[in-house]
């Protein structure tokens, strides 16, 4: 027979173990049901079929490759629930017009979208019209001007014919990571928010604009597009080989491209301290290669930390 | 027994354990390692009316000289009862200070650990055993006349003479007396750590599996957290074991404790390689945790710290026939971390219980479960977001029998559960069952047969994230890499244990494993060998060799989460190591090994990747690891102990024809400790730990397609940290004690370089308050 002090302790024995073990089992997901949020990206009809000379200064734009690493979108806000995170990235065709998917996130709230335009790594998904050879040359070791040993998060390659000349240009934006943290679907326009419903199902189109590389100043709504500033650069600043290339785009000053301090302000951001035509279109232009919808924008910060 | 020795004085001691009042058999005879089966058998108290006879238990016996000076310093009186592990060779492995005061307990303690005794036997087998023992310290003024000088043992200065007692009187009543086999000579290169030197392990903060990282052979991969290469095998390639459950993990999340209370271990043994046969399915090192034996007597202990506290409680039932154990660990750093962090969610619990019955005599029936659990998750406009969160559980029920005086057969069957919560709410499981058998039959003096087998099975279930983009490609590698399906895998093994003669042991052994999953099935075979020369009494020579093979094992362990790419093949390795082992007086001992390891088809993401940031890429790497070990140690439950351990080694992969040092490869890793006893219960220990940087392996950024590894690397720099420990105790009676305890890894606060990126401090502060009753 147990005495009493072991029978007492024996079951506070056995009561502590019921506790313990009654405590422990990881909680279900009890999360209440979200919304899904299919983010897409269309290509442009301008990058596909050229641009017409009637739309800028007579120059004839066509493009051989507009490529473009673009994901890890996020949703964000305080009244914003997200539930995951879709880490990963794609390397998009600005050719390909169809919409196609970036990812799909799940949240609940009011959010606001962000992704990225970064370099790619292994693990990038290629969509429609990416090759291999594209991821390799996006992921090898360079640098520029802006950004030191990094890839490239977009990649140009087209050429320009005005009667007789032609000028030829490649271009790889070698800037890491661009944070993109709010779209808004009218230039000017406020941040777009998404009101996410449980079971909703949102859609949400980002477009490619590959002729906002050639607009003459960073207001979308007063821009227009020209390429003679270019082929100056190549003529004039540069070795005059028909290849215009971003550092001879750095040997001209902002005035020498016919810029002005207003061309290269955007609403309350004040004038930026760029000196050269590269900074303009490097800095300036490069990231508002992605809006919302056919006519929206989106708000870029360049980091150079990943 | 022999004489004892004061100057000036009298110390009388007093052989506790020939008043047996306990007696414990954890294991089977002889030499080596593990878990071996045997039954209980009680001294007293026990069954009756078996009509087998009871094993024959001979306590230790003193043979050599054991002189203790009486303490330069001191007056009066002393007695102190000392509790003493006695190897089978005789030799004193460790003593601690039951009771007892300064000077006297430092005196008695390095006197105690130059003694020899004649083993702990059960049926003419020697045991490892503890015993007390008790030592009385006569005042000078009182002392006989010493009947004859003792030409060793210079007596202390101003005392008058130096003389031998006559040999300690046997006890002559029944004062507190236990005696507890509590193992056997340790396997050909295994480094072992007993619960008592692990709680003066500065750093350690008492858990006795934190304290492995300080051992020769094991490269840590950052400062502070609990994951090694050992002999450059990877993380995922360390088997761990408790009673030889296999359990998936040994700590709690972030830089928590160890996930078994240390007050169960009674010691924890690292085999780096060339291990027993019984060990398998592991093509690293083997880190096997041994419970204390049970106790039939109530006892227990406590602890409250910063940020948790635990107990542990024990006491026997059915008079003397049955043993009850409960303990637990709860951290309440969730309820700190809401103070600070009102979004995050930190928690981690564990638990133990085992019982053990005597059924008889020769059978013993114990019921032993344990499981911990860990949380980590972010709160969001009341949704909860599990970051992190794992869980496992074990229920071993275990039969111990013995046939007679030289034969044990242990039958076990376990049964598991193990899930592991990613981001995204993904979430792994695993169902495992398993059965164990190992027998031991001892043929004369100069046999040990041993023999075995297992089979597990283990059923995986991986669910996709619940609100995941599919296409994600982790999310892919994730679901390719942990498929849900059913695992089994079984082995069979043997081995001898063969001492043609005294200073000879030799142990030949083999095991044949199968494995199966996804659909692939394979077979290993894989012969070991180890063998201990006896050059003297204090040197020993000792090599081991061994084939081992494992299934696709992930980056670092963690439960439910075990690739199923056996399609691919199985890791194996080559593991061969030699070395020296030698004693010396005061219980210093000290060990020197060269070992090679040959890798093949091995897993190791983390050693092979070249850019840090893949860790799900299912790579195969071959590769070796070569090196130099040494250990030199005094143990740290002496009044002054410590050790130094120092391992000069390479570790290479080898990927596509290119070779290259392993992402973790440290040329030298050294960690040195020392603990000190400065009276009054005041103890103090301090260890340095130091290790050369690791190859900064690749460091564009991110994406950037790496050029091929090469065998000549930048290294990141060195680093070293320093962490302290101070220990304040009280005594009451001879049970019962209280200390305060403050410890602080990292007390200098040193950062650490990883692939050229400062990290940290990783330091760990705590403060507590521990207690035994």
């Amino acid at each position: 027979m147990m005495s009493k002090r072991s029978r007492t302790t024996s079951a506070a024995m056995v009561a502590t173990l019921v506790a313990a073990v009654g405590l422990h089992c990881l909680p279900v997901d009890a999360r209440p049901t979200p919304a899904s949020v299919l983010v897409t990206v269309s290509g442009d009809p301008q990058v596909k079929n050229g641009i017409d000379g009637s739309r800028t200064d007579g120059w004839s734009i066509t493009f051989d490759k507009f490529v473009v690493s673009l994901g890890k979108v996020t949703l964000n806000g305080d009244p914003c629930t997200p539930y995951t995170d879709a880490d990963y990235r794609r390397i998009f065709d600005a050719r390909t017009l169809e919409p196609q998917k970036v990812s799909i996130s799940y949240a609940l709230g009011t959010c606001t979208l962000g992704f990225r335009i970064s370099n790619p790594d292994q693990d990038t998904v290629l969509s429609s019209g990416v090759t291999d050879d594209d991821v390799t040359l996006m992921r090898t070791e360079g640098s520029d001007s802006y950004a030191g040993t990094s890839g490239i998060s977009v990649y140009v390659k087209g050429k320009a014919q005005k009667d007789a000349v032609s000028k030829t240009f490649t271009w790889g934006w070698r800037e890491r990571r661009v944070s993109v943290d709010g779209c808004t679907r009218v230039p000017g326009g406020a941040t777009e928010e998404l009101v996410l419903h449980g079971d909703d199902a949102v859609v949400v189109d980002l477009h490619l604009h590959g002729e906002v590389l050639f607009r003459d100043r960073l207001d979308p709504a007063t821009a227009k597009l020209r390429f003679a500033p270019y082929a100056l650069a190549d003529d004039v600043y540069g070795d005059a080989n028909g290849d215009v290339t971003l550092d001879e785009l750095g040997k001209m000053t902002l005035a020498q491209a016919g810029l002005t301090s207003a061309d290269v302000t955007t609403g309350d951001a004040g004038t930026p301290s760029w000196t050269t035509f590269e900074d303009f279109e490097y800095l300036g232009l490069f990231p508002q290669i992605v809006g919302l919808g056919e006519t929206g924008t989106c708000v870029a910060t360049i980091k150079q930390s990943h | 027994m022999g004489s004892l020795r004061a100057a000036g004085g009298v110390a009388t001691g007093l052989a506790l354990g020939l008043g047996v009042l306990a007696l414990v058999v954890s294991r089977a005879a002889s030499a080596q390692t593990t878990p071996a089966p045997a039954p209980s058998s009680s001294g007293s108290g026990g069954p009756s009316g078996s009509s087998d006879p009871k094993p024959v238990l001979e306590p230790p016996k003193l043979q050599s000289s054991a002189v203790v000076d009486y303490p330069a310093g001191a007056t009066g009186e002393g007695a102190v009862v000392l509790a003493l592990v006695i190897g089978v060779d005789g030799t004193v492995e460790s003593a601690k200070a039951l009771s007892g005061e300064e000077p006297f307990v430092s005196a008695a303690i390095n006197a105690a650990l130059s003694w020899h005794f004649a083993p702990a036997t059960k049926d003419g087998v020697a045991r490892r055993a503890q015993i007390r023992f008790k030592l009385t310290f006569a005042a000078p003024v009182v002392t006989p006349p010493p009947p004859e000088p003792d030409p060793v043992t210079p007596p202390p200065k101003g005392s008058s003479s130096a003389v031998k007692t006559p040999p300690p009187p046997p006890a002559k009543k029944s004062e507190a007396v236990e005696l507890v086999v509590v193992g056997e000579k340790l396997a050909v290169g295994v480094t072992s750590f007993s619960k008592a030197e692990v709680r003066e392990l500065p750093g350690a903060f008492g858990d006795p599996f934190r304290a492995l990282e300080v051992l020769p052979g094991v490269t840590p991969v950052v400062s502070g957290l609990p994951f090694f290469y050992v002999r450059g095998s990877p993380p995922g390639n360390i088997g761990y074991y408790l009673d030889g459950v296999r359990v998936p993990y040994l700590f709690h999340v972030g830089l928590g404790p160890s996930v078994i209370h240390p007050g169960m271990i009674e010691r924890v043994d690292l085999y780096p390689g060339g291990y027993p046969s019984e060990f398998g399915r592991f093509a690293g090192g083997i880190v096997s945790g041994e419970t204390a034996e049970p106790r039939h007597d109530f006892h227990g202990e406590g602890n409250i710290r910063i940020f948790d506290m635990g107990a542990l409680a024990e006491t026997g039932f059915a008079k003397g026939k049955g043993s009850a154990l409960v303990a637990f660990r709860y951290s309440y750093s969730a309820a700190i971390l809401s103070l600070i962090a009102k979004d995050t969610q930190l928690d981690y619990r564990d638990f133990q219980a085992r019982i053990a019955y005597d059924l008889t005599d020769h059978d013993r029936l114990t019921l032993f479960t344990f499981g911990a659990y860990d949380f980590l998750a972010q709160r969001k406009n009341d949704t909860v977001n599990v970051l992190f969160g794992s869980e496992f559980y074990r229920l071993d029920l275990r039969w111990d029998h013995s046939f007679g005086p030289r034969t044990t057969l242990r039958y076990a069957v376990t049964l598991g559960f193990d899930q592991t919560h990613v981001a995204d709410q993904r979430n792994s499981r695993d169902t495992l069952g398993g059965m164990r058998t190992v027998l031991h039959h001892q043929f004369g003096d100069e046999l040990l047969f041993r023999a075995g087998g297992d089979v597990t099975t283990d059923r995986f279930v991986s669910t996709l994230p619940t609100y995941s983009d599919p296409e994600n490609p982790d999310t892919a590698k994730l679901a390719a890499l942990f498929p849900s399906r059913v695992d089994r895998a079984g082995g069979l093994w043997l081995d001898f244990v063969w001492a043609p003669e005294k200073r000879v042991e030799i142990t030949p052994g083999v095991r044949v494993d199968f494995f199966h999953s996804v659909g692939a099935t394979t077979y290993a075979v894989d012969p070991r060998l180890a063998m201990r020369f006896r050059a003297s009494d204090r040197v020993r020579l000792i090599h081991a060799y061994g084939v081992v093979h494992q299934a696709p094992s992930f980056v670092v362990p963690v439960p439910g989460l075990v690739p199923g790419t056996l399609n691919a093949g199985l890791q194996s390795a080559f593991q061969t190591s030699a070395g020296v082992e030698a004693t010396f007086d005061k219980g210093v001992s000290a060990t020197i090994n060269v070992f090679h390891n040959a890798f093949f088809k091995m897993t190791d993401a983390l050693g092979t990747t070249v850019s840090l940031d893949d860790p799900l890429a299912d790579k195969r790497a071959g590769g070796r690891a070569f090196g130099l070990e040494v250990f030199i140690r005094k143990k740290l439950t002496t009044n002054l102990g410590g050790f130094l351990s120092y391992t000069l080694s390479r570790s290479l992969r080898t990927i596509d024809g290119q070779t290259y040092p392993a992402t973790f490869d440290r040329t030298h890793v050294a960690s040195a400790a020392f603990a000190y006893e400065l009276g009054r219960k005041w103890r103090v220990g301090t260890r340095l730990v130091f290790y050369t940087g690791s190859p900064q392996v690749n460091t564009l950024p991110h994406g950037l397609i790496a050029p091929p590894p090469t065998l000549s690397t930048v290294r990141d720099p060195a680093f070293y940290r320093v962490d302290l420990r101070l220990e304040k105790r009280w005594n009451f009676g001879e049970k019962a004690w209280l200390a305060f305890v403050m410890e602080f890894l990292n007390a200098t606060l040193h950062k650490e370089t990883i692939n050229g990126e400062a990290i940290g401090p990783v330091t760990i502060p705590s403060v507590g308050v521990e207690g035994a009753i």
